[in-house]
């Protein structure tokens, strides 16, 4: 397992989530205004200079539930809510669609190119915001720097790594189905056409060597793909042409995104045992999590400003796919129960007290009282 | 630090912490055939039939901030079983014909790189040739004489892509590159005497048929599960001659 592979999940599913919140802030008609402070009012919590050094420190990678709570945390860093069935529904598009990504990259290393897809495309977000523009920077240079120069090997790693995360999620999603880069059973399809990745030849030659080291045949065999090579290799800094498409806005035209549940999971045993069974993390991923989530500056809602988002079509839609999502495909976040266990809201107290808070924020009833306010609603 | 041998049931791991990428391998000795995993927690090792561990050894991670685990297992010399570490180093465990008195009898550090795989002459070595082959992330592949002190008979260097993995028979080691090439080297020189541009992805595993010398390589794109990868696109090399013309 790699230790270096949480910053470039939390990114590329955030990325998704703000192309998915986009799309849908636009669909629901929310006027402009509002539009525009939920986005940088996430973006800006994402990319919290505090987040990002618990980030960006050497770890493995945490449960999916502890990831998901941070998510829900994300989303609602604004005066916009969201429910259950939708926040479930903006999660799923989110994972299978940076799963897909990862997937398809050509080299292991270009994963960090659709990481800086995604970024580029925060950036344009906030475009009129310096202050928060800044901080994507920052984290931009971080990336470079702590990402650039590792080796293919350790970019492999990486990617075992995100693809043992996303694995047994096969959520069929209408956009992948249409473009048939998704089966109807929840598999993608692997292009055998295209460029080879930079650095890779296109596959067909034999070459003989004598003993001497001087080449001394050729040999030529036909492959079942149609490959051809790459015009040019992405750009790795700050600025640039990245080539590569994953991790651009699949969500500029507007479509209807649905997501199918019925077999979309063959592993049922499994999923359930994991659900059921007690978690001896717990404790390691709420401590995570406090640092984390300690991290976050986060609004309240003022007034009448705050307003719901639908990831359905009608409200309809959204109580019926409430009702009817499958058992082995709840997320049931943090099953943690802090308010029944005195001893376990005593050490969450404890470890928020240690945390070392920059400046107060008038107005805040206290990050102790948020976080435990945010357990006590799972 | 090597752990003292232990048979029994208890596993260093957690069910629900992800142990991967994970690795096994049976490692076939003339005694006896032991099931070897490795994870980032260390090496275990199985008697034939799973029922009984016969022997764990923790790797010491330290306060590395770089990924600790172990990967790429081969048996060697009809004794040894030797496995590869993310620091380059490859220890080499003395496995006595039954019972659980398996010992860590050298660790090899020739690599400065995360070992990615290793293998065993599968056919008959010529002379000088070596008996195991293990490989790391640069691309560098050693050729190594196995016995009570192991040998290192020869180094060829990396050229910037990882070498994903390795096999050897009679003499010829097949090596699966990060960038979708093989080549064939000759153990006992270090000389290439072939490079195919075969896959249009990195090498995942590459698989010798032992009697035949014929060599196949196969890009996994999915998610391995413990054991064997789900392959979609399994590449078919077309036959390249077993035997080098001299």
């Amino acid at each position: 397992m790699s230790a270096r592979t949480l910053p470039l999940l939390f990114l590329n599913l955030g990325g998704e989530m703000l192309y998915i919140l986009d799309q849908r802030l636009r669909a629901q008609s929310i006027p402009g205004e509002k539009a525009r402070k939920v986005m940088n009012d996430i973006i800006s919590t994402m990319f919290n200079r505090k987040f990002m050094e618990e980030l960006f420190k050497p770890q493995d990678l945490y449960s999916k539930k502890a990831l998901r709570t941070v998510y829900d945390r994300l989303a609602h860093a604004s005066i916009m809510r969201l429910n259950q069935a939708s926040m479930d529904k903006l999660y799923d598009l989110m994972t299978m669609a940076f799963k897909y990504q990862v997937l398809l990259c050509p080299r292991p290393r270009d994963v960090l190119l659709v990481t800086f897809n995604h970024l580029d495309a925060i950036k344009d977000f906030i475009s009129d915001s310096p202050g928060i523009l800044n901080q994507v920077d920052e984290t931009f240079r971080r990336l470079i720097e702590t990402y650039n120069p590792l080796s293919d090997g350790e970019f492999q790693l990486i990617r075992q790594t995100l693809l043992i995360f996303f694995q047994d999620m096969h959520i069929r999603v209408s956009i992948f189905l249409k473009d048939k880069v998704q089966n109807s059973n929840g598999r993608f399809v692997l292009p055998i056409s295209g460029p080879v990745p930079w650095g890779t030849e296109v596959p067909g030659l034999i070459r003989i060597f004598n003993h001497k080291g001087v080449e001394v045949k050729r040999a030529e065999f036909s492959t079942a793909g149609n490959y051809v090579t790459p015009q040019r290799e992405g750009s790795f800094e700050l600025y640039g042409d990245r080539v590569l498409k994953l991790g651009t806005n699949m969500y500029s035209v507007t479509r209807p995104v649905e997501t199918h549940m019925s077999g979309s999971s063959k592993n049922l045993a499994s999923q359930a045992k994991e659900n059921i069974a007690p978690n001896p993390l717990a404790k390691e991923e709420l401590n995570f999590l406090a640092r984390l989530l300690g991290g976050l500056d986060i609004q309240k809602p003022a007034g009448d400003s705050g307003f719901r988002l639908n990831l359905f079509t009608t409200d309809e839609e959204e109580e019926h796919a409430a009702q009817t999502r499958p058992e082995e495909l709840s997320y049931k976040v943090i099953n943690i129960e802090a308010t029944q266990e005195p001893a376990r809201r005593a050490e969450l107290s404890r470890i928020l007290g240690e945390l070392d808070v920059a400046e107060p924020r008038p107005g805040s009833a206290g990050k102790g009282e948020d976080l435990l306010a945010l357990m006590d609603g799972l | 630090a090597p752990a003292a041998p232990a048979a029994g049931p208890a596993a260093p791991g957690h069910p629900q912490e992800p142990l991967g990428p994970p690795q096994a391998a049976w490692c076939e000795l003339p005694s006896r055939v032991l099931l070897v995993l490795t994870s980032q927690r260390g090496v275990q090792m199985y008697d034939a039939d799973g029922s009984t561990m016969v022997f764990w050894h923790a790797l010491d991670g330290g306060n590395s901030t770089h990924s600790v685990f172990a990967r790429g297992i081969a048996a060697a010399g009809g004794r040894f079983v030797c496995v590869g570490t993310s620091f380059g180093a490859v220890l080499v465990f003395d496995i006595p014909p039954k019972g659980t008195n398996v010992t860590l009898s050298e660790v090899l550090e020739q690599h400065r790189d995360p070992i990615t795989d290793m293998a065993a002459e599968q056919g008959q070595a010529p002379d000088g040739a070596g008996d195991l082959v293990t490989a790391d992330d640069s691309g560098t592949l050693c050729l190594w004489s196995s016995g009570e002190e192991f040998t290192l008979l020869g180094k060829i260097p990396g050229s910037g892509c990882t070498c994903s993995s390795v096999a050897l028979w009679n003499g010829i080691v097949a090596a699966g590159y990060g960038n979708g090439q093989i080549r064939l080297w000759e153990a006992g020189s270090g000389r290439i005497r072939a490079q195919l541009s075969a896959h249009a992805r990195w090498i995942y595993a590459i698989d010798l048929a032992p009697l035949t010398g014929k060599v196949r390589g196969e890009r996994a794109q999915l998610g391995a599960q413990l054991g064997a990868p789900k392959a979609s696109h399994a590449g078919i090399l077309p036959d390249i001659p077993a035997c080098i013309p001299h």
